[in-house]
């Protein structure tokens, strides 16, 4: 009892700390500092152990595989306690839903947006038909966020009623923090979800393993602690449920049908795309028809699921029905064509250094990779999940945006989660039983990494990166080696889509990582049509025969001798002006061939001063996707910058 | 053995170092089949051993012994273990190996410590390499050893090795996530994964130092009250590139590329690059500090000049020692301080800079020059 007390004070403590910013129950007069706060996990983790496994009789104690997660929360929670980013990127937008329905009980953001000074936003500044100010963001994390931020609310008054100065606002830290440890919590009740579904297959440590690894080397940990406010700690929580759910049965009780449409519906409050996973229970009562259950039943409980998921997707509902005078939108918030199912760009979502799933955290290659095994066991449970797989994996490819905005990874994954970490924990087990087998993998794998830690720097003293007698730091060196090795064979986590894509530009694997997903006018953060070369960032748009960067008082240029290859990209192929500034280098005029794609335009002359020529390249030349602009010039030129300029509209 | 053909790109291009150690291991394998007595054998792998170094000894024009010359030649950015990390594997292994054959154990040791000890001679030779590649063959057993080990291991603990591998996943996407949350990297745009790559072995080895060179840079950072990261840049680099140089020059802001060879050089003071008058300087605020990795020290007296300007009064001395303290100018001018040989340090010497009363000095060149000092002149 004195154990449990112990063990409570010290929890509450910590959360108190998050909560306020500072303030603990056991150094009142006391702000903790970094490492009081660590000393305090420490301890609470240390009292953990003893309370829940060392001294815990046989059939209270808890399991390796939980007690290794138990102990990963804390120092996400110290991350999340002092490093951790509250309102930024998306999370204004969903932190905007929870402080409306509490404080002003509706969706009407104009006050909020006012507060974040976005209200001046083109997009803001114009009401909506109903009178209010548009999201296109879910309401499922804003409304599922209301406890903590009513949680804040009492503990305002307790503080207030301390005498202590408090900011009822809605606006303050305080409220922000209850809201981002709530959403932590969500997150890490979901990591132990995952762990209950894999269990049953893998065993308490196998499925707390593969757990762990796919948190802490996935997106997950960031959403988690550095970004807490948006809503994927919330999503992957509701799928896991979901899951979780299915694989105990629950569709064969009218109440489990019931919760299972529940679930799935608040999930796709919180991400519409969820509602993939109806596909699920949909095929499992199909299933049941075949297998000759009685058909009342199958009716009655495919009803309870409709229910459900009716009543999980209301507030979704009226939340638009309020904000756009629609129960249901034909098309995204984001735009008719936010969503394009003609036009995947599914390389670059998966490989792009743009965010791409699998170049950035290479782990869901072990989660994909263990689908298969797993599907060899038993394809009759797990052949089905290859199909949210596959469709969200092509949504997501198809979205305006395929690299998921200023997300860190391919954030829209994290509905597949508990998919991922079946295949993970599969994955995981199958390497087991190899490397058993096989033990000399290991050495192959020391053998093969020291001769790259070598290999890779000769290359780049090959290169001409560096000098092979110069002494480097570690980030310069493994920039040199890391760049040859780009070059000759592409970055490992870009492979295949680098292969791919320097077959078919035919240029170095190493161009895909700054070219792919870098456009000339498409959506944000692209170039305005302008290709400055000679520019610390114009690495993305050469391939080969250009100098290095030169610079001629204020102009920063790039010198052709002969033939030189750019490379730009375009969502759209239409008719461009192109124009060159560019200037003769040894003062005769240059005559410049150009040709797009292998098709030639036509030609510009470069006097011996710097000029702007122009020439028209039709749309027939042009290629969605990246397009290759060859220059052949009668002598060498210095080009400052192409431009690139769309016909009037 | 993959490891001593790649030890560094010195190494793969230097055919007498490979023509070397292919000898060494034909004569290492005869050694150990060989019927004569342990210590004659001993003996001859002793000689095998230090012979480069003895031939390099006569041929230098300038020698010295220093610890830090052992250090840097085995944990250095040139250096043995930093160079081919699984070498590592050859000694551990000499350590379970010395009860199942301490035969062949004494006979590695009898090459391995005096090959070793040799490299505390520090020449104007550059030929680490050369001087290891006759020792290199007696790990071997050590490292088949060691090897033998972890294949046992992962077959009886396979998930072990498994959660060693998560690990480096893991530690890539902390990483990664590192420099995206310092805006290492753009937020929403294209990036370059070498400089990905890049970014997070600068994070690992400024917060932990890279592990090849451990303990060497945790041991340096703290004498030098720096990162760990600065040892591979600077312990094993020599100002004076060989015995002809007798000016050695740094410039300061005029190289923008990560390689510049003046940013490992500067501890805390210096700014960034910056234009000043047709050139590129670098400001120092108030006081700051800069390493000079020196050789061949106390030979001769060190005359060091500083192309400088800004307002007040600048001092700077070597090692704490030697002070120069002179007034600033308007226009670059150059600044000198002469330092007796006895007071230069072979290896890592630091040049504290202050301004008085806090001010700026924009500093543009640095260079060192060895004159001869008046004791040795008589």
């Amino acid at each position: 009892m004195a154990a449990s007390i112990a063990l409570g004070v010290l929890t509450f403590d910590l959360i108190l700390i998050v909560v306020t910013g500072g303030l603990s129950i056991l150094t009142p007069s006391l702000k903790p500092s970094p490492a009081a706060f660590a000393a305090r996990e420490a301890l609470l983790a240390l009292a953990l152990v003893a309370r829940l496994r060392m001294l815990a009789s046989e059939d209270r104690r808890i399991s390796a595989g939980r007690l290794m997660l138990v102990l990963a929360i804390f120092p996400a929670l110290f991350h999340l306690r002092f490093i951790g980013r509250r309102i930024t990127g998306d999370a204004v937008y969903y932190y905007v839903y929870t402080r409306s329905m509490v404080r002003d009980a509706d969706v009407d953001f104009a006050n909020e947006y006012e507060h974040y000074d976005l209200l001046k936003r083109g997009d803001f500044s114009m009401p909506t038909d109903t009178g209010h100010r548009r999201s296109i963001y879910s309401v499922g994390p804003g409304l599922l966020w209301t406890p903590f931020f009513v949680a804040a609310d009492g503990l305002n008054s307790v503080l207030g009623a301390m005498g202590l100065e408090v900011n009822t606002s809605g606006y303050g830290p305080l409220h922000i923090n209850a809201v981002a440890l709530g959403s932590f919590a969500y997150g890490v009740l979901a990591l132990f979800l995952i762990h209950a579904l894999l269990r049953r297959h893998f065993g308490d440590r196998l499925a707390g393993g593969a757990v762990l690894l796919l948190w802490w080397a996935s997106f997950f940990e960031w959403y988690l602690v550095e970004q807490p406010l948006t809503s994927h700690p919330l999503s992957v929580l509701l799928v896991a449920t979901f899951f979780l759910l299915r694989q105990n049965q629950a569709l064969s009780t009218s109440p489990g049908s019931l919760a299972l449409g529940l679930i799935l519906g608040v999930g796709m409050s919180v991400r519409w795309q969820n509602g993939v996973y109806l596909l699920l229970p949909s095929v499992d009562l199909l299933a049941a028809a075949f297998r000759r259950e009685a058909l009342s039943g199958i009716i009655r409980r495919g009803l309870l699921l409709g229910a459900g998921v009716l009543v999980g997707i209301l507030p979704q509902m009226l939340a638009w029905k309020a904000i756009y005078g629609q129960y249901l939108l034909a098309y995204p918030p984001h735009g008719a064509d936010f969503l394009r199912l003609d036009r995947p760009f599914l390389l670059n979502t998966l490989f792009s250094s743009r965010h791409g799933l699998l170049s950035w955290t290479p782990v869901f290659w072990l989660c994909l990779l263990g689908l298969i095994p797993l599907t060899r066991r038993n394809p009759r449970r797990f052949a089905i999940l290859w199909t949210p797989l596959l469709i969200m994996t092509y949504v997501n490819a198809c979205s305006g945006d395929w690299w998921s905005g200023g997300a860190y990874s391919n954030r829209r994954f994290d509905s597949l989660l508990p998919v991922f970490a079946l295949g993970l924990a599969a994955f995981l087990q199958s390497a087991n039983g190899f490397l058993r087998r096989h033990p000399s993998t290991l050495l192959a794998a020391l053998v093969i990494g020291g001769a790259a830690w070598n290999l890779t720097f000769v290359r780049a003293v090959q290169r001409e990166e560096v000098r092979a007698g110069d002494s480097h730091s570690l980030a310069a060196r493994s920039l040199a080696a890391a760049r040859a090795l780009s070059h000759d064979i592409g970055f490992p986590t870009t492979w295949p889509a680098s292969w791919i894509f320097a077959a078919r530009y035919d240029a170095s694997p190493g161009a895909f990582d700054l070219a792919a997903g870098k456009y000339l006018f498409y959506r944000q953060n692209n170039l305005n049509g302008i290709a400055d070369l000679g520019e610390a960032d114009d690495g993305g748009l050469i391939l080969e025969g250009f100098s290095g960067a030169r610079q001629d008082g204020p102009i920063t240029y790039r010198a052709v001798d002969s033939a030189a290859r750019l490379i730009v990209s375009l969502d759209l192929p239409e008719t461009l002006g192109v124009s060159f500034r560019a200037r003769s280098s040894n003062g005769a005029p240059a005559i410049v061939e150009i040709s797009i794609n292998g098709k030639a335009v036509g030609s510009v002359q470069a006097q011996a001063d710097w000029e702007e020529v122009r020439i028209e390249a039709p749309q027939r030349l042009w290629a969605r996707g990246p397009n290759i602009m060859t220059l052949r010039a009668s002598s060498s030129i210095q080009l400052d910058r192409v431009s690139f300029a769309r016909p009037e509209r | 053995m993959t490891s001593v053909p790649f030890a560094g790109p010195a190494a793969a291009s230097s055919l007498p170092g490979l023509g070397l150690f292919a000898g060494s291991l034909a004569a290492y394998l005869w050694l150990v089949r060989s019927q004569a007595p342990l210590p004659v054998r001993m003996a001859l792998a002793a000689l095998l051993a230090l012979g480069p170094s003895m031939v390099e000894f006569f041929r230098a024009a300038w020698w010295s012994l220093s610890f830090h010359s052992l250090f840097v030649s085995l944990f250095g950015a040139h250096g043995l273990l930093y160079g081919a990390p699984l070498l590592w594997a050859g000694f551990v292994g000499l350590i379970s190996l010395r009860r199942e054959n301490p035969g062949l154990v004494r006979l590695a040791l009898a090459a391995l410590v005096p090959g070793a000890l040799a490299l505390l001679l520090s020449t104007d030779q550059l030929a680490i390499t050369n001087r290891a590649a006759t020792w290199i063959p007696f790990l071997l057993p050590g490292m088949a050893q060691c090897f033998e080990k972890a294949r046992a291991f992962a077959a009886r603990r396979p998930e072990r090795v498994i959660a060693g591998a998560g690990g480096l996943l893991v530690l890539w996407n902390l990483l990664f996530m590192e420099q995206y949350r310092l805006r290492l990297l753009p937020s929403d745009d294209t990036v370059s994964f070498a400089q990905v790559t890049s970014n997070s072995a600068g994070l690992l080895s400024r917060a932990v130092g890279t592990p090849f060179a451990w303990p060497l840079n945790w041991i340096f950072a703290w004498r030098f009250d720096t990162s760990p990261d600065r040892w591979d840049a600077v312990a094993d680099r020599r100002l004076f590139t060989d015995k002809r140089n007798a000016v050695a020059t740094i410039e300061f802001g005029d190289d923008a590329s990560p390689f510049a060879p003046d940013t490992p050089l500067l501890l805390e003071g210096f700014g960034d690059r910056r234009t000043c008058e047709r050139g590129w300087c670098r400001d120092v605020e108030g006081e700051g500090r800069l390493l000079l990795p020196l050789q061949d020290a106390g030979r001769s007296d060190l005359t060091i000049r500083l192309r400088a300007r800004g307002q007040g009064v600048l001092r700077f001395s070597l090692d704490e020692t030697s002070t120069s303290v002179t007034e600033l100018t308007e226009a670059l001018s150059e600044v000198a301080l002469r330092v007796p040989g006895r007071f230069v340090r072979a290896g890592v010497n630091v040049l504290s800079l202050s301004v008085a009363g806090g001010g700026r000095a924009t500093l543009d060149r640095l260079t060192l020059e060895r004159v001869p000092s008046p004791s040795s002149a008589r």
